[in-house]
């Protein structure tokens, strides 16, 4: 089965991402690796036999057993989006398997996903239920585990699928998602650096991508705890309701103050005189007006103009 | 002024041919077939030309996506039921049947438990048992019980609480509360305020308008839906359609817009593209000749468009509004 093929080069991969993409042209799956990333091209004709194969496999699942059915599942996922039934199925078979043969089938699976997310075909990688499926293997795996090496492996691999799509909404969403639950459990203090030191550098590079900004903006401002809390709660019982036993994660809710660090940001902006409107209207929502006035008392002219537009619009 | 012209029969040979190009494309998108047939459907209503595709067939195939067991539809034979298909599936059978008499009254019973099953406690709906939650699971849900002329206050007024809940500082909404604003967000936000006539919740605020008049990208006149982003031909509905519902059609250049739908025509094979020269699919053909409709469709002597349930309004103006319902 192709995927099982596709799925076990990512199983195998020590690489920090694993990139796929289809290429043009038929015949295997080819991989080239860097220092940090295994790139994986699927030629078009092999992409869209993969396909054939779970679709030919789900019209008929009697006397399979439930790997295939996993990878037949796999194969869809990579192949196609917002498959509700597919979907179902797959997180089914998931607990299943995490029932049978214990948590490591649950590294397994936040591997894949989060390759899968990160893939160079943009419908794959914004698709919105497979980024609901994050959340709930990320509550799993992170806050119910306090792995801080799986945090940084979602981290690091939604912010790469979020420079790989641009202002890729469900990506950025999943990201603003995990600011606000880091507020309201009890995670290890590096949490928030990890974050933070990703999102600032990915903002960098690409000024004028509303999602990344939108996100940082998140970051340094105050969230809906209600909704957030309402939220993990719905994702915990979701997960008791598949049979899964685990702890709760502890709920404790941190005031979060970010000033500085937007301080930091605005400076930054007038040190590079950026001329793009979005990065300033997220970072100056969270600095004291009196401030962000004094700061640009330094900038450029253009910059000024820019600036002051914002704050305009912020105080109408 | 643009000099293209509109190919309504190309367009139409388009819709009807989306079902015999039985292409690896096709069955990629087996998923999605049920609301591919609502664009279809939708387009083909709104040009006059519905009789293009066989009545018959096409209800055949609706029923045939009913999903007993949860007591909604799929999107395909024998796929699970989901709010999304289930709407599609409503409105293309509404649109050939005001009285939906090919709907039991067994499976109304069904349909309506379906959905008021997908409300959550603080009135968000999921799309499925899957868990999703996601403003657009609200609108699809309400309109779909407004179809059935089933919306209660009880569903109406969590709904709507939700709604308000995910409005940003810039008067725009997301997906839930704290998302980013995004125009087809706000699209089902505005229209479930519309459905559960509560618009008076944002009309006194021009921060929302606004937003969403700034969508226009110059010089093409299209819209994007969020800032910095490239013009879409189906944000011509998404955001003129939250204009429209809030009277505020004239903030934007309705000709320039007009211009940038026609000119992402395919002239020679019908359909619309995302913006000029990219390929067409029915998704952007569906939501670029609704826009149209919406600009002026006298003068295409296309139907009105309801710009709160995007179905011509001949078929709309039967709903009972949630304001006919209170008891």
């Amino acid at each position: 089965m192709l995927a099982k093929e596709l799925f076990n080069i990512i199983g195998k991969s020590t690489k920090k991402y694993n990139i796929i993409s289809v290429i043009p042209g038929d015949g295997k799956i080819i991989t080239h690796e860097d220092e940090n990333v295994l790139e994986i091209g699927i030629p078009k004709r092999t992409y869209l036999s993969m396909f054939k194969q779970a679709h030919d496999t789900w019209q008929d699942m009697s006397g399979m057993n439930i790997d295939d059915i996993y990878y037949m599942t796999l194969g869809y996922l990579i192949t196609t989006n917002e498959h509700h039934t597919i979907l179902k199925l797959h997180r089914k078979v998931t607990f299943q398997l995490i029932q049978e043969r214990g948590w490591s089938v649950l590294a397994q699976e936040l591997q894949y996903i989060t390759s899968i997310l990160t893939c160079r075909m943009s419908r794959i990688n914004k698709s919105s239920s497979l980024w609901h499926w994050l959340k709930m293997l990320t509550v799993l795996s992170v806050y119910i585990n306090k792995s801080t090496s799986t945090y940084e492996l979602v981290i690091d691999r939604a912010i790469k699928s979020c420079e790989l799509h641009f202002a890729n909404y469900y990506g950025c969403n999943f990201l603003r998602w995990v600011i606000q639950i880091n507020r309201v459990i009890d995670v290890p203090v590096e949490f928030d650096d990890v974050l933070r030191k990703l999102v600032i550098s990915s903002c960098r590079t690409s000024l004028s991508d509303c999602g990344l900004w939108g996100v940082l903006q998140v970051y340094l401002s105050t969230g809906d705890i209600e909704w957030t809390i309402n939220d993990l709660r719905r994702i915990v019982d979701s997960l008791r309701q598949e049979g899964l036993e685990f702890t709760s994660p502890v709920l404790q809710i941190r005031n979060t103050d970010h000033v500085a660090c937007a301080i930091e940001q605005l400076d930054w902006l007038i040190l590079v005189q950026c001329l793009v409107v979005t990065p300033y209207k997220s970072v100056v929502q969270a600095i004291p007006e009196k401030t962000v006035e004094e700061k640009l008392t330094n900038a450029s002219t253009k910059v000024r103009q820019l600036a002051q537009e914002i704050l305009t619009s912020k105080k109408n | 002024m643009t000099d293209v012209t509109f190919v309504k029969d190309k367009h139409i040979q388009y819709v009807i041919e989306q079902d015999s190009h039985r292409s690896f494309e096709y069955w990629l998108s087996e998923h999605l077939r049920m609301n591919g047939l609502y664009w279809g459907i939708t387009t083909l209503a709104t040009i006059n030309s519905l009789d293009a595709l066989p009545k018959a067939e096409v209800i055949d195939f609706i029923l045939s996506c009913w999903d007993d067991k949860s007591g909604g539809f799929g999107s395909f034979p024998k796929h699970d039921s989901h709010i999304l298909s289930t709407l599609s599936a409503l409105q293309v059978l509404r649109i050939y049947d005001n009285e939906l008499t090919m709907i039991s009254s067994e499976k109304r019973t069904k349909l309506v438990k379906f959905i008021k099953e997908l409300q959550l406690p603080d009135g968000s709906f999921q799309g499925d048992r899957f868990g999703e939650v996601d403003t657009r699971f609200v609108y699809t849900a309400i309109s779909a019980l407004s179809l059935l002329d089933e919306l209660t206050k009880e569903i109406a007024d969590p709904a709507v609480d939700f709604i308000m809940k995910c409005r940003n500082f810039d008067g725009s909404f997301g997906m839930v509360p704290g998302a980013e604003s995004h125009a087809a967000q706000v699209f089902v936000c505005v229209g479930t305020l519309a459905i559960t006539d509560n618009l008076h919740l944002i009309n006194q605020d021009i921060k929302l308008a606004s937003w969403l008049s700034e969508r226009q990208v110059l010089p093409s006149g299209g819209f994007n839906g969020r800032p910095e982003k490239l013009p879409d031909v189906c944000y011509s509905w998404w955001v003129l359609s939250s204009l429209a519902i809030l009277n505020k059609k004239h903030w934007v250049d309705l000709e320039k817009l007009e211009g940038f739908i026609l000119s992402a025509q395919d002239l020679k094979e019908g359909g619309i593209s995302d913006r000029p020269d990219n390929a067409t699919d029915i998704y952007h053909t569906c939501f670029g000749i609704t826009g149209l409709s919406l600009i002026d469709w006298k003068k295409y002597n296309f139907k009105e468009i309801d710009p709160i349930y995007c179905m011509p309004v001949e078929v709309t103006k039967n709903f009972k509004k949630w304001k006919n319902l209170s008891s």
